[in-house]
């Protein structure tokens, strides 16, 4: 029994013992002991007493009792180490600052960009679970690296409908014409966003609004009910349309939209709701869709020209939970071969698959490499700028080995010290971090001012999410900065201090290796940085200088609609018989009519040197995507782009003819169709043969073929140049037409002068503001011009401050090997051989740094695949200049240092010991 | 470690927590052992004010580096546990909180507090 007790009574003192861990090690060496005793005689005070209340209290009250002594001892602690700290920097201002900014650079740009990466790339979308929201559309496999689906068919998405079981529910979206009579019931866009420059109200399925959680205000959603073909027509208004044409009415249920279908037919559609604000935006973007109506099949029934339904429908789904998205891509790819006969023949040559798309990974698609680089170029700088900061804390933490050494001797432990340096490493990291926070939202603000139109940019900000990212940055920092020096110091510093107490005059070197290996990582980094960038502005050189195969100077443009009183012709009885010969309706010919006034008018004006017309914008996409031809003898068609333009635009455009001819107004209506083509189209068609008088088909037309032009890079420099048909305005008139004038060079307000002429002409056509060619051009460079910027102001950023450290380190080096220095210079070393000396350290851990960077430079590249145009990722003359330039800024930051150690007084530096 | 001279002035160590105060009373008694000090402060106070052993030594080490303290030896049988005595300046502190004290309660006395409701 007593021994039991005895057995259990030490079995506590041992937990006592286990839990004084708790306490701060000097506190613990200090009273411990005594704590200890105390316990165990009140343990045996409270056995003695075998009461069951008074034993628990006694437990109680020693976990009390550590509860409140162990935080306020290392409180006190803390507060000690914060005061030496702070004095610290207080007293070498210099090394704050540079440890402070440097650490606020980095800190604050990587916050700064990861705020955006995350609003635009991370960030889930505004709706609930869209996680599990996916696009299915047809992938063509030559758009690899678009992400953008090609759009179905009706009967193709009733089918998914029928036999999919991956979705819980599929809902489709197409345009519609809703009007109404309080006005445009269109969202204008700022000319500076892609794609279109307005958002017209679109019509979904009823499971649509429920796909994208779409709420009301007023009224109800649409349901099944309304789809039915007996059901009255509906359609709900958004928020902002209800506020800014019915004054949120809520007398707006009941009211009616008007629904066109062309040639004057409408159909009246009843309001029944009011979307919540924000619900059913455009691509999840700031805009709301204006109206939303019902499927109405009438819109969506029709023929291509080969008899192919008609393929408008945008479809979505909602995956079923605990289905993944890749069950359901495997799902959709099986209809892929019963589909296929059914798609336009254009799109079946392009090999498409049926395939789904995670609805966010297809809005931030473009855009998430270029923003992911971002972010690497900023942790890079993030990381080079702790770097630095554990260099400079390490190399004053070997000139305070005489302190530390001091509190060793005076009984302080080894990591008491390594403590002290970690908080001031943290102190300095929390400044940093402050400071960088502030830098963090100039950083952030800074980026959506100059970045090009990017989705779900305009709703980012520093929030929860970056101020965590922030937090955990300074941690690294911190750590980084501290932990390191920390471990050196609290190892080293008990010898060599001493040592250094003791008299003895010897130079520790111990610590130079610690402090090459972060320099050499300093150099490693910065080489990926610098390689990384000279492959983007390598890349953005050859997107500018590249040959577009027109001319984009002194050329403007304007979208004129010309407002013909004759109706379209209503469809006439579709004969499949081929024409060769152009026959113009009589709305045809009142177009054209217009046309040549127009070219007179604008001909006339001072500075134009040609104007030519076309129904498509030879910087923009074309008129029409596939046209499908047919070659005489060739077994299937193949497809090519058709562009429309007149006579006088190859002159205009600046497009040189490689054989035959191109079109003159004597090719007209009532001749023979004839048509030109691209010299790509002649590799792909023709096998390189000049076609040159040969004969093709385009959908019911048959055409002779009377030239060859030049390709054009159409989509810009990056994309592959397509085969291209052209044919001319004269025989094909486009609606609406786009006016193409070459201006004589440096002529100013010439927009406005065309402006002035075309405005004569009253009301007969509608002309938009004309807008530069070369602007355009321009504008599709915005994302490289953009992503070049950004990157290369990071890099300079990166390597000023991987300079400091570098310097730093040197710097350093050479007051540790000062009596060295004075030993050899007065044994006859000559200044240029102290220089060297220095210079060769440098290079001693750049050189090691340069060979990682060079491999992590080869390893990151293949990531920015996507990214480069016309180089390769391991391009050897961007490598090898970066390396350049990185020795060119190491011999910079080299040459202070240098300069002192060849500087050094002999005899002064002797005495100094 | 003592960096106080013993002639400072109490007053600048006042007021002083329940807990420092117990402490040096139960010193003013005679030398004491830690758990000595504990159970004798927790009878001193009827058991309200039990400290566990962590509060009291933080105490004694700062009443150590004060000077309010010393450390002494105890009796010749006992060489496991460290003696406390009071300084001379840590019993001026203590005297001079018991004045502050008597001072405080003799002002609340004199206000109505207790005379007027024992009147009505």
């Amino acid at each position: 029994m007593h021994g039991s007790d005895r057995d259990e009574s030490s079995l506590v003192i041992r937990a006592y013992r286990r839990c004084l861990r708790l306490l701060p090690f000097e506190f613990r060496a200090d009273v411990g002991r005594d704590m200890e005793q105390a316990f165990a005689d009140e343990d045996e005070d409270v056995r003695a007493r075998r009461s069951t209340r008074l034993t628990l209290a006694f437990w109680l009250r020693t976990l009390r009792d550590f509860a409140r002594t162990a935080p306020r001892q290392h409180w006190d602690i803390l507060r000690q180490d914060l005061r030496i700290g702070t004095r610290m920097i207080a007293r070498n201002p210099g090394f704050a600052l540079t440890a402070i900014l440097t650490l606020a650079l980095g800190i604050g740009g990587s916050t700064g960009i990861f705020s955006i990466v995350y609003a635009v790339v991370l960030r889930p979308l505004s709706f609930p679970e869209s996680e599990r929201v996916v696009s299915i559309g047809w992938r063509r496999q030559a758009e690899n690296r678009n992400l953008s689906l090609f759009p179905m068919s009706p009967s193709q998405y009733r089918t998914l409908q029928q036999r999919t079981t991956a979705f819980e529910e599929l809902g489709a979206s197409h345009q519609d014409s809703l009007t109404s009579a309080k006005g445009r019931l269109h969202v204008m866009l700022p000319a500076t966003e892609h794609g279109q420059p307005l958002i017209g109200p679109m019509m979904a399925s009823a499971s649509l609004f429920r796909i994208f959680g779409a709420q009301v205000v007023l009224g109800r959603l649409p349901t099944e009910l309304d789809e039915r073909a007996d059901a009255p027509d509906v359609a709900v208004l958004s928020y902002s349309s209800w506020t800014t044409h019915y004054g949120r009415d809520p007398g707006v249920i009941g009211q009616t939209l008007t629904r066109h279908f062309g040639q004057g037919r409408s159909k009246v559609v009843t309001i029944v709701g009011v979307l919540a604000s924000g619900a059913m935006r455009q691509g999840d973007g700031p805009y709301e869709v204006p109206a939303w109506g019902t499927l109405d099949p009438e819109m969506l029934v029709g023929r291509d020209d080969s008899g192919k339904e008609l393929q408008g429908l945008s479809v979505f789904g909602r995956v079923r939970t605990g289905v993944s998205i890749e069950t359901a891509r495997h799902e959709i790819a099986a209809f892929t071969a019963p589909f296929l006969p059914g798609v336009y023949d254009w799109l079946a040559l392009t090999n498409p698959t049926v395939d789904v798309l995670r609805l966010r990974d297809q809005m931030v698609g473009r855009v998430r490499v270029p923003l992911l680089a971002f972010l690497g170029a900023v942790c890079c700088l993030l990381l080079v700028a702790s770097v630095n900061v554990a260099s400079l804390v390490l190399a004053r933490a070997m000139t305070r080995r005489q302190e530390f050494a001091a509190r060793l001797a005076l009984g302080a432990r080894p990591l008491r010290i390594a403590r002290q340096l970690v908080t001031e490493s943290a102190l300095l990291a929390m400044a940093g971090g402050a400071l960088g926070l502030g830098l963090a939202w100039v950083c952030q603000w800074g980026f959506v001012a100059i970045s090009p139109a990017m989705p779900r940019l305009a709703d980012s900000g520093i929030g929860a999410p970056a101020l965590l990212f922030a937090l955990c940055a300074a941690l690294i920092a911190a750590t980084a900065a501290g932990v390191i020096p920390a471990l050196q110091a609290s190892r080293r510093s008990v010898l060599d201090g001493v040592r250094r107490v003791g008299g003895s005059g010897a130079t520790s070197t111990s610590f130079s290796r610690p402090l090459a290996t972060l320099a050499a990582a300093e150099v490693a980094l910065v080489l990926v940085l610098l390689a990384g960038t000279g492959l983007l502005v390598n890349s953005f050189g050859r997107l500018v200088l590249f040959d577009l195969g027109f001319d984009t100077k002194s050329v403007i443009v304007s979208r004129i609609e010309r407002n013909v009183t004759t109706a379209a012709a209503t469809g006439t009885a579709a004969s499949t018989a081929r024409v060769s010969v152009a026959r113009l309706s009589e709305r045809s010919r009142e177009m054209l009519a217009i046309d040549d006034e127009i070219l007179q008018r604008v001909s006339a004006v001072p500075g134009v040197v040609a104007a030519a017309l076309a129904g498509d914008n030879p910087a923009g996409i074309p008129y029409r995507y596939g046209a499908s031809v047919q070659i005489p003898g060739a077994p299937r068609g193949a497809d090519a782009a058709l562009r429309v333009w007149s006579p006088g635009a190859l002159e205009t455009v600046g497009m040189k003819v490689v054989s035959g001819r191109w079109f003159t107004p004597h090719d007209r209506g009532g001749t023979p169709y004839v048509v030109v083509v691209s010299e790509s189209m002649v590799q792909q068609f023709w096998n390189g043969r000049s076609p040159v008088g040969e004969r093709l088909a385009f959908g019911r037309r048959e055409a002779e073929v009377v030239g060859v032009v030049k390709d054009i890079r159409d989509r810009g420099a990056r994309q592959d140049v397509r085969p291209t048909l052209y044919v001319s305005t004269l025989q094909f008139p486009p609606e609406p037409v786009l006016l193409v004038i070459r201006t004589s060079p440096g002529v100013e307000g010439i927009e406005r002068a065309v402006s002035g002429e075309l405005s004569r002409m009253g009301n007969r056509i509608t002309a938009a503001a004309p807008q530069r060619l070369e602007d355009i051009w321009w504008r599709q460079l915005a994302d490289a011009r953009f992503l070049t910027l950004v990157l290369s102001v990071f890099t300079v950023l990166t390597v000023a401050v991987a300079l400091v450290g570098v310097h730093g380190v040197l710097r350093f080096m050479v007051t540790q090997r000062t009596r060295e220095l004075g030993i050899r210079k007065a044994l006859g070393a000559t200044p240029r051989q102290l220089l060297t000396l220095v210079i060769r350290q440098a290079f001693r851990f750049a050189v090691p740094g340069g060979a990682v960077g060079l491999l992590g430079a080869i390893l990151v590249g293949p990531g920015m695949q996507s990214l480069l145009f016309g180089i390769t990722p391991s391009d050897p003359a961007t490598l090898v200049a970066a390396t350049g330039l990185l020795i060119l800024a190491i011999g910079a930051g080299a040459y202070l240092p240098a300069r002192r150690a060849s500087a050094v007084d002999p005899a002064l530096s002797l005495r100094a010991e | 470690m003592a960096r106080v001279t013993p002639d400072a002035d109490p007053h600048s160590y006042l007021p002083l927590s329940p807990a420092v105060f117990h402490v040096l009373v139960s010193l003013g008694d005679g030398d004491r052992h830690g758990y000595a000090i504990i159970k004798d402060v927790a009878e001193r106070t009827s058991g309200a004010e039990h400290m566990g052993a962590g509060t009291l030594y933080a105490i004694l080490r700062r009443l150590l580096d004060d000077g309010l303290i010393d450390e002494v030896d105890g009796p010749a049988e006992d060489t496991r546990r460290r003696y406390y005595r009071l300084t001379r300046l840590g019993r001026r502190v203590a005297r001079a909180e018991v004045e502050r004290l008597e001072r405080t309660t003799s002002l609340a006395r004199a206000t109505g507090l207790f005379g007027r409701s024992r009147t009505s």
